[in-house]
């Protein structure tokens, strides 16, 4: 029987190394998964797997994930799994994150000719605050494209859209996003 | 701020809005608005299903719909392992299990019927939320051979799950014999799909005595850990440039890139030299080392798919300039002569 995830996070902060093993067991295939459509590369989704294991390891304590290890989890891959994506400069998967990445400017691009200093934490707060206000399909579909990083075709098919019609419902709410922004005087 | 770092600060996103996005639900398509004047003849149509459904599940069994007690468990993305069938864990279905299995009809989940109810194949003994242990489970009717897809029992409904394959590790020093034997192979094997790096499909070979020769190879080669193949990378980096702009580094066995864009004319003669006169970069623009590294390493190596009669998928990764075979948990390594007889059959 696998441990749960508050045998696993005690596990962590009595510095037992089994948590790990318990860790992978339960969630290795998601993390990796996440690694790798990030990364778009067996090895180094293996190697962000196991970077982000080792994350976690320092990060409980003081972090105390017990009813959210999973979504603890998968921002620490998420993270490292952007940043050896950036820095590997891996030809095709630098080409995703950046047309990622410029569909996000559209988001802060302010129509202000004032280029104003962003606090990235009251951004990341107005930016879920926008979120949790919308209907849950749409909130889904832009985490599902600007957190896991998924293809637009993919999340057509699993939303039983037309790619079209994803990719004008993120348009139009990132147009909506940087309205947003630009109320709350963010950007 | 830029869009990249906006990106990056994505992952301080709320933990309920990861938790609820980290398994897409299945949304039905909601074009209601548009066909409201449909609505009292679908009313009429929804009533005869019924009385139909009626009539065809009359011995009591249930109808293979979405419930919310599926949704629910596919939306916790739970997964589950079954008695009969050890170290092999069952997921829900994701978008690419959904094309591959067929169940997908014009971008919309199909609703399976009584008739997709194949053979008992196992009771769930695991679960992760405990909600479907003693659970039983079929094969899908349409793959009744596979075990890669099968329906679970719930209370009111059936829900789908799929596996990959065996949670397999190979110690360092082993060959990939044992883990191969586990999804029995060579005998089991079905075909193997060879994928270009740019992920393009360029070859399925079916040929028994391919596949055998194939797996004859790959079971030869034995675990030797990154550390090795990584210094065979760098050493064709210092060939081909003739600079220690990529090392490896010793104490922890990986790659290491110097901080340094290479100008204009090297770039122009590596375009040349190495890319076979495709140009990747505009003119003008710098180059990284590692798109040089990446382009260099990468640009021969494959992606293997290989699909046994159970439904299981093992996935490969050959790069030739590292001689090694990613796959599991391990670098396999291969010979020049086992490299010359794959390719022979590969490509």
């Amino acid at each position: 029987m696998r441990s749960t995830d508050g045998d696993i996070v005690d596990m962590f902060l009595e510095r037992n190394e089994d948590a790990i093993n318990a860790t992978s067991e339960k969630y290795g295939r998601r993390i990796r998964n996440i690694a790798f459509r990030i990364v778009g590369n067996i090895q180094t989704a293996e190697e962000c797997e196991n970077d982000t294991y080792l994350e976690a390891w320092n990060r409980i304590p003081p972090s105390e994930p017990r009813t959210y290890l999973m979504a603890f989890l998968s921002r620490i891959a998420r993270t490292i799994s952007i940043n050896r994506s950036v820095s590997d400069h891996r030809l095709k998967r630098f080409a995703y994150i950046d047309e990622l990445s410029s569909e996000m400017e559209q988001c802060i691009a302010s129509s202000s000719s004032v280029e104003k200093e962003v606090d990235a934490k009251l951004l990341i707060e107005a930016i879920c605050s926008f979120l949790k206000k919308q209907p849950k399909e749409k909130r889904v579909i832009f985490m599902r494209r600007y957190y896991y990083l998924e293809k637009t075709s993919a999340i057509a098919k699993c939303f039983g859209y037309k790619e079209s019609s994803i990719r004008s419902i993120l348009f139009r709410m990132r147009n909506e996003l940087r309205e947003y922004l630009e109320k709350e005087e963010i950007i | 701020m830029k869009g990249k770092d906006l990106l990056k600060l994505m992952s301080e996103a709320d933990v309920s809005l990861i938790e609820e996005s980290e398994n897409a639900p299945q949304v039905e398509k909601k074009k209601i608005s548009k066909m409201a004047w449909l609505l009292p003849l679908a009313g009429v149509v929804a009533i005869v299903l019924l009385i139909g459904v009626g009539v065809l599940f009359q011995n009591g069994k249930k109808q293979t719909s979405m419930s919310s007690e599926e949704k629910r468990h596919e939306d916790l993305g739970y997964g589950i392992y079954l008695d009969t069938i050890a170290g092999v864990e069952f997921h829900s279905a994701d978008a690419e299990d959904k094309i591959r299995y067929g169940l997908l009809s014009d971008g919309s989940d199909i609703i399976l019927s009584q008739s997709d109810i194949g053979e008992y194949i196992g009771t769930v003994s695991d679960d992760r939320g405990q909600e479907l242990v003693g659970k039983k489970a079929y094969h899908y009717a349409k793959y009744p051979k596979y075990n890669s897809i099968i329906i679970v029992e719930l209370e009111d409904s059936y829900a789908l799950f799929c596996a990959y394959g065996y949670s397999v590790d190979v110690p360092l020093g082993d060959s990939l014999k044992d883990a191969f034997t586990k999804y029995g192979l060579p005998e089991k094997g079905v075909k193997i799909e060879v994928y270009d790096h740019n992920e393009k499909l360029i070859r399925t070979i079916t040929e028994r005595s391919d596949i055998e020769q194939i797996v004859e190879i790959l079971v030869s080669c034995n675990n030797i850990g990154y550390t090795e193949p990584n210094r065979r990378l760098v050493q064709a980096w210092n060939e081909t440039y003739g600079n220690d702009y990529v090392y490896l580094d010793e104490k922890s066995g990986t790659i290491k890139y110097r901080d340094i864009i290479i100008d204009q004319t090297i770039q122009e003669s590596i375009s040349k030299s190495s890319f076979g006169g495709v140009e990747t970069k505009s003119e003008g623009e710098r180059l990284p080392v590692e798109d040089m590294a990446d382009e260099l390493w990468h640009k021969d190596s494959l992606e293997l798919i290989i699909e046994v009669s159970e439904g299981y998928r093992i996935r490969l990764n050959y790069c030739p300039l590292a001689r090694k075979i990613s796959a599991f948990n391990g670098a396999f390594d291969l010979t020049e002569e086992k490299m010359k007889k794959l390719d022979a059959l590969l490509k």
